[in-house]
Order: C-alpha cells, then sequence, then structure tokens
C-alpha cells in the first residue's frame, strides 16, 4: 500500500514512467488471474455449435441453456448441499479445536510449544496422496464410506494444522497482559479465552474459517476417493463426471464451475473488511 | 485486605535468578512501594504475587494462608498494569463490571448490584460520562483510570501496580500521584506498587524496598532510606539530583577528598591510617555562591559553573572543582539564591548544614550506624 502511494506522489517524468510500469503491472496482474475465469464465463453463455468452432469465436447469440441443463439434468443441487455441509462443518470443527490447541500454545505454560508445533506443521507437510490407501481402509473399516461424515474428518484432520498456525500468531499477537488481566479479574484459562481472548481476535478467527472453508469446497482427491454416489459427493467431483462416454459437455461444466465459485466469491466479500482487519491486527496497539 | 509476606521466594528463567531469595512481610493495608532500575525483577515479584507465575522456591501467604501454587483467579488481588489492558471490545462500563461477573464472584452480584457498584467507582475516579465509551476512545489519564477502577471495583485483598503512571505525561502523572495517595487512605488496600521512578516511591509509599538484581538493597520508610542509606548503589538511587561520591583517605581522624577535609565521627568504628573512603553528599547540603572568601578552610572548595538547572525554585548548579587537574571532579550543590549565577562563573561551593554519609569504596556499604551531622563539630573547629 505505501509503496504504491509514494509512487503516486511527484509528477517528475520518472514518476511518470512509474505510474505507467505500474499501470502495466496491475493490467497484467488482472488479466493472468481474470482470463480463465472470463474464458470460462463466456463458454458458459455460448450454444453448442459455437464451443466447438475452430479457432474460437465471440457468440453472436447468449444463452443460458446450459445453466437450465445443469439444474435439470444433472444432481448439483444436491452436491451444492453436500459441499456446503462438509465445508461449514470442517472449518467450524478445525477452528474451534484449533483454536483451543492455538490458545493452549500462545498462552498456557506448556512444555515444548517449538516441538509441538513443528510436529503439526510436519503432519501437513504429508502429500495427500500418500495416505490415500490407509484412508480409505480406515474409512471403509469405520463403515463411513460415502457419507459426508467422512469428509468432514479428513478435511478437518488437513485444515487443522493450518488452523493451529494462524491461529496460533494471532493470539500470539494480542497483548499478554490481556490475558494476564482477565486472569487476574476472576477468569480460569477457558473463560479468559472466550471473554477476553476471543472477541478481538474474531478477524483473525473470521479469516482462517474462510480459508479453510476455501480448502474444503475445492478439496478434490479425498472427495472422490471417499465417496460413490451423490448421497456424499461434493461439486469439484460431480463436475469432473461430467464428462459422459462420447462428449464432453464443455458448456455445463463451464455453467456449473461459475455455479460453484459463487458461494465462495460472496463469502470472500462479505468478509473482505476483516480479511484486512485480520492481516493488520498487529499493528493496532491494545 | 492482607498482610503479604513472602519466604525466600526465588524464581530463575532460563539463565540467572530473576528473583533471589526475597523474605519481607508487607503489613496490612500499607502502601509498599518497590523500586529498582529496569530488569530488577520488580515486575516478575508482581507476576509471582498475582500468581502468574509461579516461584522456583519459596512461598507466599496472604494473612498467614499459603497462597503459593493457587492460581489467578482464586487469589483475590488486582492488578493494574503498565499497558493498562483495558479490554479493546468492552466498553468502559463493561469493562469496569467484567471483575463481578466472572468466576467465583458472579454468585455475590446480581444485575442491579453490578450497576450500583459500577456507578460508586465510576463516581470515585469521576468517569460517570465515559461509560459507554470504548478503551481506544480515551485519553491515556481516562484508560489509566479505567484501569484502576476495574481493580479496585471487587475490594482485592491485595491490589498491585506495575508502573500504571510512566505511559502519563509529567503533569498528569503528578496529578494521579496525588489521587492514588487519596484512594489508598479512603480505601485502605493493602498496595503493592512497582514503579523505577524514585519520586514515586518517596511520594507515595509508606515503606520502600529498593531492588537490584532480584534482592532487596535496603528497605525502609522513605526518609530513612534518605537520610540513611545502607550502600552507594541506593545513595545514587533515591534523590535528585542524585548524591554526589567523592573519593577521599582517612587521615589522622579525618576523611581527606582532593578539596574538602571532612572530620570522622567520634563514634568511628575503625581509623586505619591511609584506608580509602567514600564520601557522599547530597546536592542541597552543599550550597554555591560568588563570595570569594572561603568560609572555613577545608570545608568549602573553589570551582568554575559548568551547569545551571532551573527546575525546582533553587537551582541545582554543576560544578567543576579546581583541583589542579586537567578536569576536576564536578559537584552538584544548591546556589545561594542571592547571587544570579552564570555558566563559567568563579564560585565557593561549601558545606553549610553538612550532612556526610561515609561508605566503604570495595562493598559500598554504608559505615557508621546511621547519619550525622557535623554541623556542631563544625562549630568546635
Amino acid at each position: 500500500m505505501s509503496l504504491l502511494t509514494s509512487w503516486s506522489l511527484p509528477s517528475s517524468t520518472r514518476s511518470t514512467a512509474r505510474r505507467f510500469m505500474r499501470t502495466v503491472l496491475l493490467v497484467g496482474a488482472i488479466v493472468l488471474c481474470m482470463a480463465p475465469v472470463t474464458w470460462q464465463a463466456i463458454t458458459s453463455v455460448k450454444s453448442d455449435s459455437d464451443l466447438v468452432r475452430l479457432p474460437p469465436v465471440f457468440p453472436e447469440h447468449l444463452t443460458a441453456e446450459h445453466y437450465r441443463e445443469v439444474f435439470a439434468r444433472s444432481t448439483l443441487t444436491r452436491e451444492l448441499l453436500n459441499s456446503t455441509v462438509v465445508a461449514t462443518a470442517s472449518s467450524a470443527l478445525a477452528v474451534g479445536v484449533g483454536g483451543l490447541c492455538a490458545f493452549a500454545l500462545a498462552r498456557l505454560p506448556l512444555g515444548g510449544k517449538p516441538w509441538i508445533l513443528g510436529l503439526v506443521l510436519a503432519v501437513s507437510m504429508f502429500p495427500p496422496i500418500a495416505v490415500m490407501s490407509p484412508l480409505y481402509l480406515l474409512v471403509r473399516a469405520l463403515g463411513l464410506r460415502d457419507t459426508l461424515e467422512a469428509l468432514i474428518l479428513t478435511h478437518t484432520t488437513y485444515s487443522l494444522p493450518l488452523a493451529i498456525w494462524i491461529l496460533t500468531s494471532f493470539f500470539r499477537q494480542l497483548p499478554v497482559e490481556l490475558y494476564w488481566a482477565a486472569r487476574v479479574d476472576g477468569c480460569t484459562p477457558l473463560s479468559a479465552l472466550f471473554r477476553v481472548i476471543a472477541p478481538p481476535a474474531l478477524p483473525g478467527i473470521a479469516v482462517t474459517g474462510l480459508l479453510l472453508f476455501i480448502y474444503s469446497w475445492n478439496e478434490f482427491m479425498f472427495a472422490l476417493t471417499l465417496t460413490a454416489t451423490e448421497a456424499s459427493r461434493t461439486v469439484p467431483v460431480a463436475i469432473a463426471q461430467f464428462p459422459g462416454l462420447h462428449e464432453v459437455p464443455w458448456g455445463e461444466m463451464a455453467a456449473a464451475s461459475l455455479i460453484v465459485t459463487g458461494p465462495v466469491a460472496l463469502l470472500a466479500l462479505v468478509f473482505q473488511r476483516y480479511i484486512v482487519a485480520g492481516l493488520t491486527a498487529g499493528s493496532v496497539k491494545g | 485486605m492482607a498482610e503479604v509476606r513472602l519466604e525466600a521466594l526465588r524464581k530463575e528463567f532460563n539463565g540467572p535468578d530473576i528473583v533471589r531469595g526475597l523474605t519481607l512481610t508487607i503489613r496490612d493495608g500499607e502502601f509498599f512501594v518497590v523500586v529498582g532500575p529496569s530488569g530488577c525483577g520488580k515486575s516478575t515479584l508482581l507476576h509471582l504475587l498475582a500468581g502468574l507465575e509461579l516461584p522456583t522456591e519459596g512461598r507466599v501467604y496472604f494473612d498467614g494462608r499459603d497462597v503459593t501454587l493457587l492460581p489467578p483467579h482464586l487469589r483475590d488481588v488486582a492488578l493494574v498494569f503498565q499497558s493498562y489492558a483495558l479490554y479493546p471490545h468492552m466498553t468502559v462500563e463493561d469493562n469496569l463490571a467484567f471483575p463481578l461477573r466472572v468466576g467465583s464472584r458472579r454468585s455475590r452480584f446480581d444485575r442491579m448490584g453490578i450497576a450500583a457498584e459500577v456507578q460508586r467507582i465510576a463516581e470515585l475516579l469521576g468517569l460517570t460520562n465515559l461509560l459507554d465509551r470504548r478503551p481506544r476512545e480515551l485519553s491515556g489519564g481516562q484508560r489509566q483510570r479505567v484501569a484502576l477502577g476495574r481493580a479496585l471495583i471487587r475490594k482485592p485483598q491485595v491490589f498491585l501496580l506495575d508502573e500504571p503512571l510512566s505511559n502519563l505525561d509529567a503533569q498528569l502523572r503528578a496529578g494521579m500521584r496525588g489521587e492514588l495517595r487519596r484512594l489508598h487512605d479512603q480505601l485502605r488496600i493493602t498496595t503493592i506498587y512497582v514503579t523505577h521512578d524514585q519520586v514515586e516511591a518517596m511520594t507515595l509509599a509508606d515503606r520502600v524496598a529498593i531492588l537490584q538484581h532480584g534482592t532487596v538493597e535496603q528497605m525502609g520508610t522513605p526518609s530513612e532510606l534518605y537520610d540513611a542509606p545502607a550502600n552507594i548503589f541506593v545513595a545514587g538511587f533515591i534523590g535528585q539530583p542524585p548524591m554526589n561520591m567523592m573519593e577521599a583517605k582517612i587521615c589522622r581522624g579525618i576523611a581527606e577528598t582532593d578539596t574538602f577535609h571532612i572530620p570522622l565521627p567520634m563514634d568511628w568504628p575503625h581509623r586505619a591510617e591511609g584506608s580509602p573512603l567514600k564520601v557522599g553528599i547530597r546536592p542541597e547540603h552543599l550550597r554555591v555562591s560568588k563570595s570569594s572568601r572561603k568560609a572555613n578552610p577545608g570545608m568549602s572548595a573553589e570551582g568554575i559553573v559548568r551547569l545551571i538547572e532551573r527546575s525546582s525554585g533553587h537551582p541545582w548548579v554543576t560544578v567543576e572543582l579546581a583541583t589542579g587537574h586537567a578536569s576536576g571532579p564536578t559537584l552538584v550543590a544548591l546556589s545561594d539564591s542571592r547571587h544570579e549565577l552564570r555558566a563559567r562563573d568563579a564560585v565557593v561551593v561549601s558545606m553549610r548544614q553538612a550532612v556526610v554519609h561515609f561508605f566503604n569504596p570495595i562493598t559500598g556499604a554504608r559505615i557508621g550506624g546511621h547519619s550525622f551531622g557535623t554541623d556542631e563539630r563544625l562549630g568546635s573547629l
């Protein structure tokens, strides 16, 4: 931020050149980020005949047919619901459990804190594919195959290390005197967490929850392995299974992708204020 | 309200002890100030008393009850932090009411009772029109008063303050000092107040303990510390401007510095000829005047004014003594207000109402049981 504002201060030739460079870079970054989404958006409103033309053309007739198809012919509604349940439950669980861990690591007299944090980080370094077969066997043995619970548990497990790390640093940023004051004023450690530590750390907690929600919403590999039917299938898996034996329904897939991106983008917008507040939390004096 | 007793209290972190075997008793209702330079272990001492940290060894008793291992929320102490540590997400009213709403005290107060207590404490501290504000909307002094109110509202057994005034500007600090003493006289809660500012210690305390490297250098009433400092550290720490220190040698019952000849008291413990000695004289016991006539040979010295500080009614004058060396030792003395002095004036420093302190130059310990004036002995010379 400060870099950008300092760039726009003087109006000499040098600063004009700088401003030009800045614009070019910004536009470049935006194009890079938005191009795939734009492509999808255009694809989703092209008619089937336009879709297969090479080179690709900008459609003359826009159609909402693909969106209708997605909801009429597929089980996407059910899968959206599944995704919502899994993402909400797993991010809430991870923030809840991770919050308690993080509080203990940040404030309670506990030996070997760096070791615990290191271990937590090490766990999250396992590539998911490495644990896939044992995990599958475990889930089957528990009788949880093709259930939402299996996905919630798995996603929570994989979200926890991130939750613990982020929340620990958020709790550590709050002045330790706040916790001490609460203890002296009569709080047990747990009530100090809920009454005094958590409320000022709320932006951080919200950001963490959002990150974990997005992770779970987009997660593909566990969802593919542990689900079988629309009883527990999540949206990324559903979209991946759109292609049939003889055709790839590009239009429907694009439409479904955009529908799926919607809720997450909306959440990010709602939490935008918190994200900014969360990122600057340390600069505010307690 | 309680008597606080520490027994051989010791606390070590990774490394040297922060608190080294403290044994002391703070009387019921006393205003006790712990003063020392930063890093002397005074904040750690408060944390041990509040239960925020556990001692490595030793015991803490409140009214004879062993509370060494009791967690903070069961101790019934209140602690005011240097940074105030107000709860940022609560209004002033909620901050004040917080101690009554949590833990074991919750049952003692209903909604009306809490409102009444908040009102009472807000009136006591002049916070009535600020009750719906949040801490970030308050000035430093207002935050300070909220922090005090939050600590006082539940009438704690022991009231702990950790440098509560150091974040305030000088004028506000003087005002709050008076306020704190008034509050204590009114409420008579056993108070332990930690500061690095010896002025606060001297003006507030019933008794003061001077802490250095985790041990008590001296403990006593402010005037005891001022009149009879137990060692060179205390002598230099208490008093503003600090005590003048000079090297001396014993020579036929007289302590000879480069410029002064000070007769030793009659009850002098040992009179080994030629043994070194440190002589301390407080600035207010030295007078600077322009008169060239020496009042008392050996009891006055010539010098040159280097610095004049007009912070108080009488200006403090820093004088470089003329000893024949390139740059002589400097003394701080009180100006004889009859003369207007300027830098580089030639002056005479004389021991008018001489109260002299003697210290062992190696151990730093005070020599001689208590302070003594040499006035009457001067008269006989």
